[in-house]
């Protein structure tokens, strides 16, 4: 997906991140904290040039949904595009120093995702900070590299 | 997880749902997508049909067997799921015009499969 795509639904999920409660609505105030961090992360892989920003869209590694010439839509295989997950595909190439750092942030913050939305471990206040202080790493890295990006 | 434990997760991420605005189509196919697979869990678990540690993830990822062997008894609830599930590649990780009516179209789903998945609950209550 484009980098224009990918920085709005940062702007508009980070918006909705603050009208959700981290306790009370945790399983979709993490999932909007996670949302947002990959749309970070393609950003900035994009920006990197290690990922193409083509308008096409990540299922699974290797299968993205593609706009026809008829205006339908259909899987098809293709290179690297947008990653769906840290490591999910893998990125190749060398990686500078602040994408690996934001890769690193997000990949704590997946950490909890199975146990906590999918399990039974319950959330709390200090896995909620431990997503903020990562987040806010996430975010960080976007505002180095793009300027209409606040920090 | 077992099956109470499903509908508290998919009560909790419903409710929260709520709480999201026209401009927030992402996270309002995601928390369908998210409350929908709990309920199914919950839906199979009650009909004994899986095991409280075999989990539905995502009906994108089941081996075809297994997602055949689930639809004998929730056809209908995973076929609503599925269709969610459709609406991801192109409103949450695309940007896809029609991301509000998508949205509509996930949460009007979800009711759907909410109300099958609490059939079980009638049942196990004698109601």
């Amino acid at each position: 997906m484009i980098i224009p795509s990918h920085l709005d639904k940062l702007r508009r999920l980070r918006a909705l991140r603050a009208r959700l409660d981290p306790l009370d609505d945790f399983e979709l105030w993490y999932w909007t904290t996670l949302t947002a961090g990959t749309n970070a992360l393609n950003a900035v892989l994009h920006h990197a040039k290690l990922t193409t920003d083509a308008p096409i869209f990540s299922t699974i590694p290797g299968v993205h949904v593609v706009r026809r010439p008829d205006g339908t839509f259909a899987r098809e295989l293709r290179g690297p595009g947008d990653v769906s997950h840290v490591g999910w595909p893998p990125i190749e190439g060398e990686i500078p120093a602040d994408v690996a750092g934001l890769m690193d942030a997000l990949h704590a913050i997946e950490m909890h995702r199975d146990p906590c939305i999918r399990g039974t471990r319950a959330a709390t206040p200090g896995i909620v900070a431990e997503c903020e202080a990562n987040f806010a790493r996430v975010v960080g890295v976007v505002a180095g590299r793009f300027e209409e990006v606040d920090a | 997880m077992n099956a109470d434990g499903h509908r508290e997760k998919a009560e909790r991420i419903t409710r929260s749902a709520m709480r999201c605005g026209p401009g927030d189509w992402e996270m309002r196919i995601e928390a369908a997508m998210l409350a929908g697979t709990h309920w199914a869990n919950h839906a199979l678990h009650c009909a004994g049909v899986t095991p409280d540690d075999e989990d539905v993830v995502h009906t994108s990822m089941l081996v075809v067997n297994m997602l055949r062997k689930y639809a004998i008894v929730e056809g209908e609830l995973l076929a609503a799921l599925a269709e969610i599930e459709e609406l991801r590649p192109l409103h949450v990780r695309g940007d896809v015009e029609g991301g509000h009516a998508a949205a509509d179209r996930a949460m009007a789903l979800l009711e759907t499969i909410e109300r099958r998945a609490r059939r079980h609950d009638a049942s196990r209550s004698g109601g």
